[in-house]
């Protein structure tokens, strides 16, 4: 059961063990994780804005193994690069809100994760692989300093999501994610108190980041 | 045989230095004091020689009552409520001079105010804020406290304030003054002592409530949407 013990240990102390080898999760271990996955997804709704969208449970699943297996690349450095290939593998399901929003549920950690890994070569494999995934997930990377390549719309779209991407926004102070609807929206959200919320923001420049 | 003395009650006062005085009684008939008890004869008592005596009489076994010098009686001693000097006149304790503070109630008035501040307090109820709650952007509730009364009455702090329906208030030291109102004169906020840790939030008549700060508490969502009370 070492995958659902690395999920419960990260959800309620925010550390984590992997083991020291590429092993595949039984059944069992993963219905677990599936389990703890749901219960924090009911917990973190209480704080977060009306509507969002449901769990996807597969989308999470594939963050949460992902975010494993990442782990266990950055400590095991004698691993073969070529297994990141089956082991790293991008998501394949639906780019929707509901996938947004249930892989955040683990990638929120892509941040303490990119820490870690710091001291590895920016041109290692698997700092430029964390980085395509970074930028794949927008809501989950903001405040990474990495340009999104990915589709938006699917975050602007839905109202909660939305709301959850410009404050970390602005707790961030991302320019690099203010396009033109996140411009519109966050003057909708500071109003007359840019100057209290992100002092010293000037939009005229921002377009120079689009 | 003994001596009778009237006074006018308004130098009941002076009576107090009689306390001493054995035997020594006294009653109220009206305007007038009346003191029994002093015996005829011997030297007369200084501190009674010196009261404001408005009558005095020489009252005989049978309580008839012979003016001083005088061999005709002109009444009776009336039946009065006699008591002991001690209890007539009891003892104050004495109202230290220095050190101490005089406190003067003093009526809070409230009245339009031709300043201008920002808002601070807005009080609106439980169904809008949760409502708020519901969408708001954390950046905004997180600058935002809230306290809620058993009437489903939320007094929101903080800045800026959401676009609610309800009642603002401006701060005031430890006062929320209603919008457009300031205290009259002005200079009641520096002598008004709030009692401490205590929001005092002022209605426009002048009446006022202490809402303890321990009773306010983060504009978390979870916190918002768990607030429940016995009107909801």
């Amino acid at each position: 059961m070492q995958f659902s013990e690395f999920l419960n240990s990260l959800f309620s102390e925010g550390r984590v063990t992997v083991a020291r080898a590429l092993a595949d999760f039984n059944a069992a271990d993963l219905e677990a994780s599936a389990r703890l996955i749901a219960e924090l997804d009911r917990t973190e709704r209480l704080e977060m804005p009306a509507e969002l969208p449901g769990l996807n449970k597969d989308a999470a699943l594939w963050a949460a193994q992902y975010l494993y297996r990442s782990i266990q690349f950055v400590l095991l450095r004698e691993l073969e690069a070529e297994l990141m290939e089956n082991y790293l593998q991008p998501y394949t399901g639906t780019l929707d809100d509901s996938a947004m929003w249930s892989v955040d549920l683990l990638f929120r950690h892509l941040g303490p994760l990119f820490k870690f890994s710091s001291g590895i070569s920016p041109d290692d494999p698997l700092v430029q692989r964390l980085k395509e995934t970074a930028a794949a997930w927008p809501l989950s990377s903001v405040g990474l300093n990495i340009q999104t390549i990915a589709d938006t719309q699917p975050i602007l779209n839905n109202a909660a999501l939305k709301t959850i991407y410009l404050d970390r926004i602005i707790a961030h102070r991302d320019l690099t994610r203010l396009g033109e609807r996140e411009q519109v929206a966050l003057t909708e959200t500071m109003g007359l108190y840019q100057e209290q919320f992100w002092p010293g923001l000037e939009f005229n420049e921002l377009t120079k980041h689009d | 045989m003994e001596k009778i003395l009237v006074l006018e009650n308004k130098y009941g006062d002076t009576l107090g230095g009689l306390r001493g005085i054995p035997g020594l009684k006294a009653a109220t008939d009206g305007d007038l004091i009346w003191l029994r008890g002093i015996a005829v004869g011997g030297t007369p008592d200084k501190r009674i020689a010196s009261l404001p005596v408005l009558h005095r009489y020489t009252a005989d076994p049978v309580e008839r009552l012979f003016p001083d010098q005088q061999k005709t009686p002109t009444g009776k001693l009336p039946k009065l409520d006699w008591q002991p000097i001690k209890a007539f006149v009891p003892i104050e304790l004495p109202v230290s001079a220095m050190p101490g503070k005089l406190f003067l109630p003093v009526t809070i008035r409230l009245s339009r105010s031709a300043v201008v501040q920002e808002v601070f307090a807005l009080m609106t109820d439980l169904k809008s804020w949760k409502a708020y709650a519901e969408t708001a952007a954390g950046t905004r509730l997180q600058t935002l406290s809230f306290a809620v009364s058993g009437k489903g009455e939320v007094l929101v702090i903080g800045r800026p304030l959401p676009q609610l329906p309800g009642k603002t208030f401006w701060p005031r030291d430890q006062m929320l003054l209603p919008s457009g109102y300031d205290l009259d004169p002005p200079v009641l906020g520096a002598l008004a002592e709030a009692p401490k840790e205590t929001l005092m939030l002022f209605e426009p008549d002048g009446n006022w409530q202490a809402i303890p700060i321990a009773h306010f508490q983060p504009a978390r969502r979870s916190a918002v949407r768990l607030t429940e009370t016995g009107h909801d």
